[in-house]
C-alpha cells in the first residue's frame, strides 16, 4: 500500500508540480489543498500518512495545519520561500525546505520526518 | 737658650742644600723645620708673617702642636707620625694666627732623610687657604641659595641644563610636570613631547635650543593648547633666557605664568564685578516726590544723575520736564498708569524708556506710591527710579539667544525635558509632552514618565540610564525607543540626555543634579524602515517562490513536450515574466486584467482590436490571480496560434469578462471564444498546457472551468468568486 501525502500549497502551478512529482515517486497524493480550511478538511475526511506544507498560503500561514498534524502525531515537511528564521513556531522540529526544491531533497526530507515519527 | 743651637742646626741644614734654602726663603707659604719629636726648630720669614709672629724665638723649642687649637692637635700629631715613618703627612685644619686672625691651612709634613737613610728632620709646609676656602664656601652657599630659591619658588620656573636635561623645577612649576617621573635629569625634548602635542612641542624645543645656543631671550605670546597627557586645555605666558647654572655651564631658565588659573580668576572676578554692579544699581536708586498741587517734582542727586542733567538749585524740576524725557512711544501708557495709581491712591510699578539730557536712551523701572493729605485726597506721589538699561540689554541678548535656540529646536522638531534628580522629576515642553502623552510644563515624577516606555524597550533604556548616571562617565546617553501614550498609541522616540553632576572635583561626592533631555519623533522613519524590511522579506519570498514556479514549469514542459522543450519553456518563462513586470510596475498592488490580457497576447498585438476583441470592465487582480490567469491566457493564445482561430488568416477570438452580483456574493466570469478558425479536433492527450488552463485555473481561482472543443471554435470559460481575484 502506498503512502498518502497531503499537499498543502496555494500556488496552483507549484501544487500541480509537487503533486505530480510525488505521484512519480509512488505516493498517493491527497489534495492539493490551497487553504488552511481545505487542508484541515482533507486531514479529517481523507486522512494522510505524511504532509508537505507550504508555510505561507496567501493571506494566512499554514500554522494551524501543522498544529493539527502534530496533535495527531503525523509527520510533515515544511516548505517556504522565506528564510529558515521566519517560520512560525508550529513548524519547530520539522524538516524545512526552501523553494525551489529538488526531488532528492524533498524525498530525503519526507523520509527524515517519517523516521522521526516512527 | 737652646734656641740658638737649634737655629744653627737648621741653618746648617738649609745651607747644606742651597736650593732648599732658596725655597725656604722665597716660599710664600709657612715653612717650618721640626725634629722627629715634633719640636719646632725653624720657620721662614714669610711664614712668620703669615702667622703674624713678632718673635719666633717664643715658639722655637716648643712642640709644634702647641701652636694649634686643642681640637686640631690630633691631626697635627698624626701627620708627624706619618712623616716619621717616611710618609707624607697631610691635613687641612683651622688655626688662628698669633694675633688671633682666623685662618685655614693646608698642611704638608715631609720627612728629610739623613745620611743613614732614616728621617732626620721633618719639613712642614703650611699654606694659607682661608680665602680659597671662603670662596668655595660662598660658591656652595650661593649654589644652595639659588637652588633653594628656585625650588621653593611658588612661580613657574624651571631650568634646562647645557645637555638639554631638566636641571631644576620650582615648586610652582611642579604641577605642570606632575605626570612626568622621573623628571630631574630627563631629556627636555622628551618631557615636552609627553606633555604637548605636535607641532607645538617641537616649536618650543627649537626656541629653547636657540636661546641656549645664542643667548637670545624669547618672550612667548600667550599660548593655549590641549595637553596630551591629561587632555585638558591650558593656557600659559612664558619667557626663556640663558643663564649660568650652578654647575658653571650655560642653561636655559624658563619663567611661565599659568593663565589657565588666571582665566578662572578673571571669570570669578567678572562674576563678582557683575554682582557688585547689581548691588550698585540697587544702591543707585533715584528717589522723587511729585507734588500734585504744584506739579513740581523734587529729585535726589541720583535722579539727576539717572536723567543726565545737572542738579537744580532747589533740587526740583517741573513735572513737564520729567514727562517730556519719557520716550513719546511709552508716554501714553505711563500717563495712564500714573493716573490710575493716583486715582486708586495706591501703588504702581512701571517700566519705560527715557531720552537723557545727553541723548542716551535708557530703560527705567519706576515704583510709585501715593501719599494722601489730611482729607484723604492724593497730595504727593513718591517713588523710585532705577536705570535698568544694562539688565535690560542682558535680558534682551539672553532672550534673543534663547529664541534662536528655540527656533532651531522648532525647525528640527525637538522636544525638551528638564530633569531634576534632586526632586526626581521631569518637566516636559509642549512637544516632548505630546510624545509622552503627558502634561507640559509640570514637574512630573520621573517614574510616571518612565511608565510610558514600551515594555520591550525598558531593559535597554534602564541599562543606558544606569550607565549615564555613573559619576565617572560623561553623563551622556542616546537611545531610540518606543513610548505608549495613555490613549494606547505608540510613538518611536530618539532621545538624547546630558546629565550635570555636582562636586565635579571629587568623584565620590559627584552626584547627578540635573539633566536635559532632547526627544525627537522618529515614528515615521521607523515605520519607513519597517516597510523596507517587510519589502525585503517579501521580495526574498517572492523571488524564491518564482524560482519554484519556473522549476515546475521546466519540469512539466520537459515531461509533456520533450521535443519542443526549449521553445515552449522559454515562451512560458516569458509569459511568467510579463505578468511579473505588470506586478512590479504597480509595486505588487496588483495588475489590471486588460493589461494582463495585452501582455500575454503580445505575440498577436497587431490583431488586438481587430481579429482579437477584448470586452470587459476594469478589474484589478492580485499577484497570485494575475499569475494563474496570465499563465492560462498564455496557453490559450499559444494553442489558438498553433491549432485554433489565430492559426489561419481570418479566425477571431473574443475575450470577455465581467462580474455579477449573486445572493452568495459577487462572481467573476471570463471567457475565451474562438470562431472562424480551422475545424476543431479535440486533442488526443492532455499536455501541460491543458492542465494550466483547466485544473490549475480551477484550483488557483477556487472556481469552475469549462473547456469545449466545439467544431466551429474552441471555447474556454472561467467562473469563480470575485473574492478570488484578490
Amino acid at each position: 500500500m502506498t503512502l498518502r501525502v497531503l499537499v498543502v500549497e496555494d500556488d496552483p502551478l507549484l501544487a500541480f508540480d509537487l503533486a505530480d512529482r510525488l505521484r512519480d515517486c509512488d505516493f498517493t497524493v491527497v489534495g492539493p489543498a490551497a487553504t488552511v480550511a481545505e487542508a484541515l478538511k482533507l486531514i479529517e475526511e481523507a486522512g494522510c500518512d505524511v504532509a508537505v506544507i507550504d508555510v505561507n498560503l496567501g493571506h494566512e500561514t499554514a500554522a494551524p495545519v501543522a498544529a493539527r498534524l502534530r496533535s495527531r502525531s503525523l509527520p510533515f515537511v515544511a516548505l517556504s520561500g522565506y528564510s529558515a528564521n521566519q517560520y512560525p513556531s508550529e513548524f519547530a522540529g520539522a524538516p524545512k525546505l526552501t523553494k525551489p526544491v529538488d526531488d532528492k531533497s524533498l524525498m530525503a526530507a519526507i523520509r527524515q520526518c517519517m523516521r522521526a515519527c516512527a | 737658650m737652646s734656641g740658638t743651637v737649634e737655629r744653627e742646626a737648621a741653618d746648617s741644614l738649609v745651607t747644606r742644600e742651597g736650593l732648599g734654602r732658596a725655597l725656604f726663603d722665597s716660599s710664600p707659604d709657612c715653612i717650618k723645620i721640626i725634629d722627629l719629636d715634633g719640636v719646632l726648630e725653624a720657620m721662614n720669614v714669610n711664614g712668620q708673617h703669615c702667622l703674624e709672629i713678632d718673635d719666633i724665638n717664643a715658639f722655637c723649642g716648643n712642640h709644634w702642636s702647641t701652636m694649634w687649637p686643642p681640637q686640631e692637635r690630633a691631626k697635627v700629631n698624626a701627620a708627624i707620625a706619618d712623616a716619621r715613618t717616611n710618609r707624607i703627612g697631610r691635613f687641612t685644619a683651622f688655626c688662628p694666627t698669633a694675633k688671633g686672625t682666623p685662618k685655614w691651612w693646608d698642611v704638608i709634613v715631609t720627612p728629610v732623610v739623613g745620611v743613614d737613610g732614616l728621617p732626620a728632620h721633618l719639613v712642614v709646609s703650611s699654606r694659607d687657604i682661608t680665602e680659597q676656602r671662603a670662596g668655595e664656601e660662598n660658591l656652595r652657599a650661593a649654589y644652595d641659595t639659588f637652588r633653594g630659591v628656585v625650588e621653593r619658588s611658588p612661580f613657574g620656573v624651571y631650568a634646562v641644563d647645557a645637555d638639554f636635561r631638566m636641571a631644576l623645577v620650582a615648586a610652582g612649576a611642579q604641577k605642570v610636570f606632575e605626570n612626568i617621573r622621573p623628571l630631574i635629569g630627563r631629556d627636555f625634548a622628551e618631557v615636552l613631547g609627553l606633555i604637548w602635542p605636535e607641532p607645538f612641542a617641537s616649536e618650543v624645543i627649537s626656541r629653547f635650543r636657540h636661546t641656549l645656543l645664542t643667548g637670545e631671550p624669547y618672550n612667548a605670546p600667550g599660548m593655549v593648547e590641549r595637553r596630551r597627557d591629561i587632555n585638558s586645555v591650558e593656557s600659559y605666558d612664558w619667557k626663556i633666557e640663558r643663564m649660568t647654572l650652578p654647575d658653571g655651564r650655560l642653561g636655559v631658565v624658563c619663567h611661565f605664568y599659568d593663565l589657565t588659573e588666571r582665566q578662572r580668576y578673571e571669570a570669578a572676578l567678572r562674576e563678582s564685578e557683575q554682582r557688585t554692579h547689581l548691588a550698585t544699581e540697587a544702591a543707585s536708586i533715584g528717589i522723587w516726590e511729585w507734588n500734585l498741587e504744584t506739579n513740581q517734582v523734587r529729585w535726589d542727586a541720583q535722579m539727576f544723575q539717572i536723567h543726565g542733567i545737572a542738579p537744580t538749585v532747589d533740587c526740583t524740576v517741573p513735572f513737564s520736564l520729567w514727562s517730556g524725557m519719557v520716550d513719546p512711544e511709552d508716554w501714553p501708557r505711563q500717563e495712564r498708569l500714573l493716573g490710575e495709581t493716583v486715582r486708586r491712591l495706591g501703588y504702581g510699578h512701571r517700566q519705560f524708556r527715557i531720552s537723557r539730557g545727553d541723548g542716551q536712551l535708557r530703560h527705567i523701572e519706576a515704583v510709585d506710591t501715593v501719599r494722601t493729605g489730611a482729607k484723604g485726597q492724593a497730595e504727593w506721589v513718591v517713588g523710585t527710579n532705577i536705570d535698568i538699561t544694562e539688565r535690560k540689554l542682558a535680558e534682551d541678548t539672553l532672550r534673543a539667544s534663547e529664541e534662536r535656540l528655540r527656533l532651531a529646536a522648532d525647525v528640527a522638531g525637538i522636544g525638551r525635558g528638564d530633569i531634576n534628580y534632586l526632586q526626581d522629576t521631569i518637566t516636559l515642553d509642549d512637544r516632548a509632552a505630546a510624545l509622552f502623552g503627558m502634561p507640559a510644563g509640570k514637574a512630573l515624577p520621573r517614574r510616571d514618565v518612565h511608565a510610558r516606555f514600551h515594555p520591550d524597550d525598558i531593559p535597554a533604556i534602564e541599562a543606558k540610564i544606569s550607565d549615564s548616571l555613573d559619576p565617572s562617565g560623561s553623563g551622556f546617553m542616546s537611545i531610540d525607543h518606543r513610548t505608549i501614550r495613555p490613549d494606547g498609541s505608540m510613538v518611536w522616540i530618539s532621545a538624547c540626555k546630558q546629565i550635570e553632576f555636582s562636586a565635579r572635583d571629587d568623584l565620590r561626592q559627584r552626584r547627578a543634579v540635573s539633566g536635559i533631555l532632547a526627544v525627537l519623533d522618529i515614528t515615521a522613519r521607523k515605520e519607513h524602515e519597517r516597510q523596507i524590511e517587510l519589502l525585503m522579506r517579501e521580495v526574498n519570498h517572492r523571488s524564491k517562490n518564482l524560482l519554484g514556479v519556473v522549476q515546475a514549469v521546466a519540469r512539466q514542459t520537459a515531461k509533456s513536450s520533450p521535443d519542443e522543450f526549449v521553445q515552449r519553456f522559454s515562451e512560458r518563462v516569458q509569459a511568467l515574466a510579463a505578468s511579473q513586470d505588470l506586478l512590479v510596475n504597480s509595486n505588487w498592488r496588483g495588475a489590471s486584467l486588460a493589461d494582463l490580457v495585452r501582455v500575454q497576447l503580445a505575440h498577436f498585438k497587431d490583431l488586438v482590436g481587430g481579429r482579437i476583441e477584448l470586452r470587459g470592465e476594469p478589474i484589478q487582480l492580485s499577484a497570485p490571480a494575475a499569475q494563474t490567469i496570465g499563465m492560462a491566457l498564455h496557453e490559450l493564445a499559444t494553442n489558438a496560434g498553433k491549432y485554433g482561430s489565430l492559426s489561419n488568416a481570418g479566425g477571431r477570438v473574443m475575450i470577455a469578462w465581467h462580474t455579477t452580483k449573486e445572493p452568495a456574493g459577487k462572481r467573476f466570469e471570463m471567457s475565451w471564444t474562438e470562431d472562424g478558425g480551422p475545424p476543431v479536433v479535440a486533442p488526443k492527450r492532455q499536455g501541460f498546457g491543458s492542465t494550466v488552463i483547466d485544473t490549475m485555473a480551477k484550483n488557483g481561482m477556487s472556481g469552475d472551468v469549462v473547456v469545449a472543443f466545439d467544431r466551429e471554435g474552441f471555447k474556454w470559460r472561467l467562473e469563480c468568486p470575485a473574492a478570488a481575484l484578490w
